[in-house]
């Protein structure tokens, strides 16, 4: 009851904040993007966009969400009731996959029709949104302004971003390690089907990633939000 | 006086604070090197020289976006934390203190805009055109920032207007693929007459001269509509 | 109900405490005040109270249990309305007290009574971002009573109001202490401690200075005097004062009443903000 409600709201709040108007905009700028796209780069352009940008908004959002949230106090008043740190983030997290979801999905069956990879082509952007939401809310509890936010996590997201680089042809097995890699991999499966093991493995790698980002996010916010680590300090 | 020095003072101390305006400085140039020495390694690599002349006018519509964007999430900070109130009420005055903040991004555009023109740009222009362009350029660091303030009630919309408001610097594409008059359509885009500054190619001066009075005024239109608008807003 | 011994706390990071050693109790059913000017670490021992703050030193007991150890559910026992009255803007009054009603899991208030007594039926569906700052301290307090709280802490209840929502808002304090409810304010409004506390709390740089009711204060600081202003022929306005002591028999004051030219007879009575600047030697702003 307490979940699904803190849920429904997040969302209405993203809804009047502008977030699902602005990703019409954009998924029909990708949309039409796409289509003038040559066709042997359009798929590799897709899997790119899907990832960079819809996969990934909770990771640009989330900073702003929290920041307001928490310079008009709002925090203050939410952890005084029985609303748990844990529901809090999950609920940011799972509200803001909603729309990667939504803006993926459109995006996809518009360009590329529907296919059988579909189902775990959704798999993937939800686990991707999920880790990089949850990790961009550990980032922002320790900004106090945007932009300080978006140097921390563009610094910090810089290492996720190096699986990116075998679209154009760089590979090192080490990438392997990275939630990217797992996100990409789930990604592209709408165009080429991979194997049980390579399934196996990038939805293990994703949940291995989301829940160490969990624990961190977790730990983030009690420190700077419910101790207080912050206190005193100028925005 | 005395109130700019302080807030100059104030700058000084958030760049040392706040890496994200340092970040504001070098962005510019990591962008002016990518487009002299990537760029034409890349397009050679795929032989797509021909497309040089377009990706710089596009990239060069991501210096102005990006110092907008940054200097609208530092008034949006501002404003949500009340901070524009307090100018107010200084000899600085909300007029004072939205010029200073708009003359920032402005003045740094002139610059990287020059150094982008004279040295990183593949095709050269003539000194009337860079005057032009580097003008045009110049107010839309501002006027992406405005749009940024003047239609964000808080930072989460803010966030998200960022998103829509980036669409514009794709506006050379459209120029480009898009033929008249159908094109047109992208006219009342302040970009739309950067970008077809360089895209026009060979013209007759008194073509160059009506793009350019037309450009311009439809600049300080935005600007000038924005301005009171946010002006307004915090009224 | 709260049973506070030796608290101290330091912010981390700071050398200077802000809270050096505190001991009270409050019953259960008391209007309890806390009185103090800013940064006298009211706000601080009122977050240690509810939580928010942990690492105290001393012991605070709050329904028999030490809070730095509480759970969540603890707040399904407690309502606080802050200082600051902060909501989404862009949801309505009753889409935020709704939303905010769903975090609890124990049994609510609707609403739309809360809404109703405080006067803001009518704005119920407005945006937050369209209230004045005295209906969002009204619609703050709504929020703190939505889960029939036991304790209540309430941070400058009165401050931003106008003297009839500031009475609405007094006048519910007072009926919900007659319900049984324990009450905590903080505040640097003395006339609103007067009025409604049972037993207020003096508060200066980290220490309570003293506890006593306010008529106890009242009475022992009042200066038992009596002052008379008469209108006089040539002089325009006069005052006198008399001790209240054998003033039967002052013959001054006894022909001064007799002679038809007194336009107010006042004792001297000193008000809470008089005694708290007598008592420790600071005013309140």
């Amino acid at each position: 009851m307490r979940f699904h409600t803190a849920f429904f709201y997040d969302i209405k709040i993203q809804i009047r904040h502008g977030l699902y108007a602005v990703y019409i905009l954009v998924s029909l700028f990708y949309i039409i993007a796409l289509y003038q796209i040559p066709e042997q780069y359009r798929e590799m352009v897709g899997v790119f966009i899907t990832f960079s940008d819809p996969g990934v908004l909770g990771f640009f959002f989330i900073g702003g969400l929290v920041l307001l949230e928490r310079n008009q106090n709002i925090l203050d008043n939410l952890f005084i009731t029985p609303y748990k740190v844990e529901e809090y983030i999950l609920s940011k997290a799972l509200s803001l996959t909603v729309l990667s979801i939504i803006s993926s999905y459109a995006i996809h069956i518009s360009v590329f029709g529907f296919s059988f990879g579909m189902i775990l082509f959704l798999i993937g952007v939800f686990l991707t949104s999920m880790f990089f939401t949850i990790f961009g809310l550990g980032v922002a509890v320790r900004s106090h302004t945007l932009n300080g936010f978006f140097l921390l996590s563009s610094s910090y997201s810089l290492i996720f971003c190096l699986p990116l680089l075998e679209l154009v042809g760089i590979d090192y097995s080490l990438f392997m390690l990275l939630p990217t890699k797992g996100a990409l991999l789930l990604i592209s499966t709408a165009f080429s089907p991979i194997n049980m093991l390579e399934m196996i493995y990038a939805i293990g790698i994703l949940l291995f990633w989301s829940l160490v980002a969990f624990w961190w996010a977790r730990r983030s916010f009690y420190k700077m939000i419910i101790f207080k680590a912050s206190e005193g300090k100028t925005l | 006086m005395k109130a700019v020095f302080h807030l100059i003072r104030g700058d000084m101390r958030q760049i040392y604070r706040d890496p994200m305006l340092f970040i504001s400085m070098v962005g510019p140039i990591l962008l002016i090197l990518l487009v002299r020495f990537i760029v034409p390694f890349v397009t050679a690599h795929f032989a797509i020289e021909s497309y040089n002349v377009l990706l710089a006018s596009f990239f060069i519509l991501l210096i102005p976006l990006l110092l907008g964007v940054m200097t609208g999430f530092i008034m949006l900070d501002e404003r949500d934390d009340k901070m524009i109130d307090y100018f107010a009420v200084t000899p600085l005055s909300k007029i004072g203190y939205l010029i200073y903040r708009l003359l920032f991004p402005g003045v740094l555009t002139i610059f990287y805009g020059i150094v982008f023109v004279e040295w990183a740009s593949p095709e050269s222009l003539a000194a009337l055109d860079t005057l032009l362009v580097i003008v045009m350029l110049a107010m839309e660091a501002p006027i992406i920032c405005l749009c940024l303030v003047a239609l964000a009630a808080n930072k989460i919309e803010g966030l998200a207007l960022s998103k829509g408001v980036g669409l514009v610097v794709f506006v050379p594409f459209i120029i480009y693929f898009v033929p008249l008059p159908w094109q047109l359509v992208g006219s009342i885009l302040p970009t739309y007459w950067t970008a077809n500054l360089f895209l026009v190619g060979d013209i007759s001066f008194g073509m160059l001269l009506i793009i350019g009075i037309l450009g311009i005024f439809i600049h300080i239109l935005y600007i000038v509509f924005l301005s009171k608008q946010f002006l307004r807003k915090i009224d | 109900m709260i049973d506070v011994e030796k608290l101290h706390f330091t912010y981390p990071g700071r050398k200077e405490p802000t809270i050096k050693g505190m001991d009270f109790t409050i019953n259960e059913g008391e209007i309890f005040g806390f009185l103090g000017p800013s940064g006298a670490g009211k706000s601080t021992a009122q977050k240690i109270l509810i939580g928010m703050l942990k690492n105290y030193q001393g012991r605070v007991r709050i329904f028999d249990q030490e809070v730095s150890q509480v759970k969540r559910s603890y707040y399904e026992r407690i309502g606080v309305a802050f200082e600051f009255p902060n909501f989404y803007q862009r949801l309505t009054a009753m889409e935020n007290l709704s939303l905010f009603r769903s975090l609890y899991t124990g049994e609510t208030v609707a609403p739309e009574e809360l809404l109703m007594e405080m006067g803001l039926n009518e704005s119920a569906r407005m945006k937050v971002s369209a209230y004045s700052k005295g209906m969002k301290m009204r619609l703050n307090l709504c929020r703190a009573l939505l889960n029939k709280p036991d304790i209540l802490f309430l941070d400058e209840p009165t401050s931003g109001l106008d003297p009839l929502n500031a009475k609405k808002v007094k006048n519910k304090i007072v009926r919900l202490k007659e319900e049984g409810k324990t009450i905590l304010i903080t505040t640097h409004n003395m006339n609103t401690a007067d009025e409604i506390c049972d037993r207020v709390a003096f508060i200066v740089d980290g220490r309570i200075q003293l506890i006593d009711t306010p008529r106890n204060l009242k009475v022992r600081h009042n200066e038992k005097k009596v002052q008379v202003e008469s209108r006089e022929k040539d002089h325009g306005l006069k005052i006198n004062e008399f001790d209240l002591q054998g003033i039967g028999t002052n013959p001054d004051f006894l022909t001064l009443l007799r002679s038809n030219k007194i336009e107010t007879i006042h004792t001297q009575e000193a008000t809470l903000e008089d005694i708290f600047i007598n008592v420790t030697g600071r005013g309140l702003n």
